[in-house]
């Protein structure tokens, strides 16, 4: 399991998304389109800004972020796992008894938020993007073990074991970013997610690549790539499938420059179907010229499809920085 | 009577049709890591990345 998160369009739950201010330095401007940013002052501690798509709910769990913040409060939780059928309860770091001190919470539904622990030190540094990993083992049991690492470090700022039960919760399932006061809300920033079920620390980043111009095929009624590759999501311009076999395939923008590896690829596509009419989405990629689908039975309710290919269908290997930066985008109406 | 869309079970999406399939946002994500990715088959005992690395039944 392996789900890489970054801009969605469907779970903000309070705030937005930006993206004209401060790029390359609350977030990295060369992976990711845009940022999670919270609304203004005021809300509640707790208050949910954002939840990723749920996944297959977990007790292990490995979570992966880059964060930014400017001042914030002491002694509340910021971001962490979560049960996305439940508005309070999980595992989160936070400040701990000084805004540049990690500590770590667990929350019960009821809002009960305990300070489990914090960091010795205070390396939990405002006003600089911090890369955050933190790996959860055996949730909901009397010696849950989680540890956090600041920046990619070998040595755990954070290295705690107990108990966990109790929370309301018996299982995780998705990233949450909830309130925590700051100074200037406008400068704080979540972007890269990842969940994983192996370590996450030697994961570069999470590039979002966006359809950038016409690709090989538009067999649609309407709609063209500009139609869909906004950054904050509007939904009054689309692609339009009438019939079964219609295509859409677009180019996209080039992967970040470097030597790497490219662990898993995914493919989200924001769609509803109508009363009638074609009722699935194929969606996938167009590879070196050959295509390949995978069916969504769609709803009337806009929603976001996933795929998320570990490997490219097509080749059976591990995709490569050139299949990276040859891909196009490809969807197909289907009965 | 208003109807507040906020509150709406069903959004309400200007232009989307009742007989066609409507993709509003499409993008592609990718997760990049600066060590070898490497299969683990599920019948292997390893479960240590560095180890999964080396293990000959992967």
């Amino acid at each position: 399991m392996i789900a890489g998160e970054d801009i969605e369009f469907q779970n903000i739950l309070s705030g937005f998304l930006m993206y004209d201010s401060f790029g390359n330095q609350l977030w990295r401007s060369d992976y990711v389109r845009g940022r999670f940013a919270p609304p203004e002052l005021g809300l509640t501690p707790l208050t949910r800004y954002l939840d990723s798509i749920p996944i297959t709910p977990v007790t292990s769990v490995w979570l992966s972020c880059r964060f930014y913040m400017q001042d914030g409060v002491p002694n509340h939780s910021i971001l962490g796992m979560a049960d996305s059928t439940q508005e309070f309860g999980g595992i989160f770091i936070g400040k701990g008894s000084a805004n540049q001190k990690l500590g770590l919470f667990t929350v019960k539904t009821d809002q009960t938020e305990t300070r489990v622990t914090e960091e010795a030190g205070s390396t939990f540094l405002t006003n600089i993007l911090l890369r955050i990993d933190m790996q959860i083992t055996n949730f909901n049991s009397a010696s849950t073990n989680i540890k956090v690492y600041l920046n990619q470090n070998t040595t755990p700022t954070i290295n705690w074991t107990g108990n966990t039960t109790g929370l309301g919760i018996t299982a995780l399932d998705c990233f949450r970013w909830v309130h925590n006061d700051s100074v200037s809300p406008g400068r704080q920033a979540v972007t890269e997610i990842i969940l994983a079920d192996d370590d996450t620390r030697k994961y570069i980043g999470v590039p979002i690549l966006a359809c950038n111009a016409a690709g090989t095929t538009n067999t649609t009624d309407s709609g063209a790539y500009t139609d869909i590759n906004e950054i904050r999501l509007d939904d009054t311009n689309m692609l339009q499938f009438g019939f079964a076999g219609q295509i859409f395939e677009g180019n996209l923008t080039s992967a970040p420059a470097g030597n790497y590896n490219v662990r898993a690829v995914k493919v989200i596509a924001r769609a509803s179907k109508g009363d009638s009419g074609p009722g699935t989405l194929k969606i996938g990629i167009d590879s070196g010229g050959t295509d390949d689908g995978v069916s969504r039975v769609l709803t009337t309710v806009l929603t976001s499809y996933v795929r998320l290919m570990a490997t490219n269908p097509i080749t059976s290997g591990f995709f490569t920085i050139a299949e990276l930066n040859a891909l196009q985008l490809y969807l197909e109406s289907a009965a | 009577m208003s109807i507040d869309v906020t509150k709406a079970v069903v959004p309400i999406v200007p232009g989307v049709s009742p007989v066609r399939i409507s993709v509003t946002k499409a993008l592609v994500i990718a997760v990049i890591t600066s060590t070898p990715v490497v299969f683990h088959i599920s019948s292997c005992p390893c479960i240590e990345p560095l180890k999964i690395k080396l293990c000959p039944l992967c």
